[in-house]
């Protein structure tokens, strides 16, 4: 963890929360998108398995905001971060 | 319902001291169902809807009395859930289960088979299987031998834990088979969905794979071998559907095949038909033979039962008459079992939706694609309908000791 790492909330799904309980906001602490995702599996390892597929990227109908912008993969995770920022997952939804 | 024997109570202290009854766990498309009676199985307390939301597939209890339940969901995946006093006083099951930290999951990197990316390609809206990538899109089948537990997966694959579900190790020998690439999926994907394990020798395992057949390991899962000699094979391959067994004399196989019912007394080296007495399907490309999902044996009696269906296209019971089948005799001939089952019936019964307890005479349950639950006391000459009106039902286990 960098020096400049805070506090930021990652804010999960209703959806996902009925499903494996616990709180619907997280707190984490990084300085990137990517610190605070680590930190998120190490803090919910239980989460992380529905957030991410074996390739370590987020599944396919698992959306990331930073704050209002979409991270569509991983490799998007190296913006910065600052204390107070929230991560907001979403997931798709389809039908009718 | 008959009055059945008493429970097994020598066995309670290997199950964490819990005088279970018997439980029948209901895994449907959308959350799970416990069904709870005494020994004698003539009442049933049936709980509301668990897990909701869960894709429930399968489910199974290891040597210490944990229960497992397979669970997905279409967003977010696979996972494993556990209750580790499920049967204990106040614990009816409704409220318990937790998540595991880990489940079966490939490693990055490992590529995908390709007639398997063809099948869930095709609905696939957010490109989630576009990179040709290996995942663990379903656990089909949870299976424990004392305090191991073996987990079949989709994309055709085998795992195992032997630290109660903390921790999952691929099994190699399978999972890297030699003909891995050339393996054909069978209608919903390639997929493991039977283990069976030689409890006198627990280096001998079985697996069964659509539509790839039946693979057996000598040598506690190193190397696996193709074992399909004498059963019709399909254009993808050997398609079996289920296997049953007595798990101490575990080299007598039944299998339901794509392609008919057969019999091995060798270990899965040679199998035979045994279809005399059952109804026969013409497939849709006009091969004639008995066609279904489940089958099931009663160690102790010897019955095998299974569930023939009308054909691979239409999918429900003969004649519309929902009806189970009975072999007493290793399979030389079959009696239909339909006392209180049953008619204008149109559902399928899936291939982990039909379960034995150990009571004698044995409990026979299954549940419909169409949400119901039926239930037989006495080996399956009467039944009784517990439930209905569930979501899908995918899989059924009774358990009782």
């Amino acid at each position: 963890m960098t020096e400049a790492a805070g506090e930021v909330i990652v804010r999960l799904p209703q959806a996902l929360v009925q499903l494996v309980g616990g709180d619907r906001d997280i707190a984490v602490t990084g300085s990137t998108l990517r610190e605070a995702m680590d930190d998120l599996m190490r803090r919910r390892p239980d989460v992380a398995l529905h957030l991410f597929n074996e390739s370590g990227e987020f599944r396919g109908n698992v959306l990331c905001f930073c704050n209002d912008e979409l991270t569509r993969s991983r490799e998007d995770l190296s913006a910065t971060i600052r204390a107070g920022d929230t991560i907001t997952i979403l997931n798709s939804v389809a039908g009718g | 319902m008959a009055t059945g024997g008493q429970l097994p109570t020598a066995n309670l202290a290997n199950r964490g001291g819990i005088d279970l009854g018997v439980v029948v766990l209901v895994g449907t498309r959308k959350g799970a169902v416990v069904l709870r009676s005494t020994g004698d199985r003539q009442s049933w307390d049936v709980s509301p809807l668990v897990l909701r939301g869960w894709r429930v597939s399968a489910f199974t209890r290891d040597a210490g009395g944990r229960f497992y339940a397979a669970v997905n969901h279409d967003v977010y995946g696979a996972a494993i859930l556990v209750h580790d006093e499920l049967g204990a006083a106040g614990h009816d099951g409704v409220e318990g289960w937790r998540q595991l930290d880990n489940a079966p999951r490939y490693e990055k990197g490992e590529v995908g088979n390709a007639s398997h990316l063809r099948i869930v390609g095709a609905n696939d809206p957010m490109g989630q299987y576009a990179d040709g990538g290996r995942y663990v899109d379903e656990i089909w089948k949870l299976h424990s031998v004392g305090d191991t537990v073996y987990a079949g997966v989709s994309e055709a694959g085998l795992f195992r834990s032997d630290d109660r579900g903390k921790s999952w190790q691929p099994m190699r020998g399978l999972n890297d088979h030699a003909s891995r690439a050339n393996w054909g999926a069978g209608f919903g994907g390639l997929c493991l969905h039977s283990v069976l394990v030689d409890e006198q020798n627990p280096d001998r395992i079985w697996v069964g794979i659509s539509a790839v057949g039946v693979l057996r390991s000598d040598d506690g899962g190193k190397t696996f071998h193709g074992k399909d000699e004498g059963v019709k094979h399909t254009p993808e391959g050997w398609c079996v559907h289920s296997l049953a067994h007595d798990p101490n004399r575990a080299d007598v196989i039944y299998r339901q095949d794509h392609r008919g019912m057969y019999r091995s007394s060798d270990a899965g080296d040679h199998w035979q038909p045994i279809e005399k007495g059952m109804p026969v399907s013409r497939l849709s490309d006009d091969v004639e033979c008995v066609f279904g999902f489940a089958v099931e044996m009663d160690p102790a009696s010897g019955s095998i039962f299974a569930l023939p269906l009308e054909s691979d296209s239409l999918r429900f019971p003969h004649g519309s008459q929902l009806c189970v089948y009975r072999t007493q005799d290793a399979g030389a001939s079959w009696q239909p079992l339909s006392r209180g089952l049953p008619t204008g019936c149109y559902a399928n019964v899936l291939r982990g939706a039909m379960s034995l307890d150990s009571q004698d005479p044995c409990g026979v349950y299954f549940g419909t694609t169409s949400g119901s639950l039926y239930a037989s006391a006495d080996r399956g000459d009467s039944w009784d309908r517990l439930t209905s009106d569930l979501p899908k039902i995918l899989c059924v286990e009774a358990f009782d000791d």
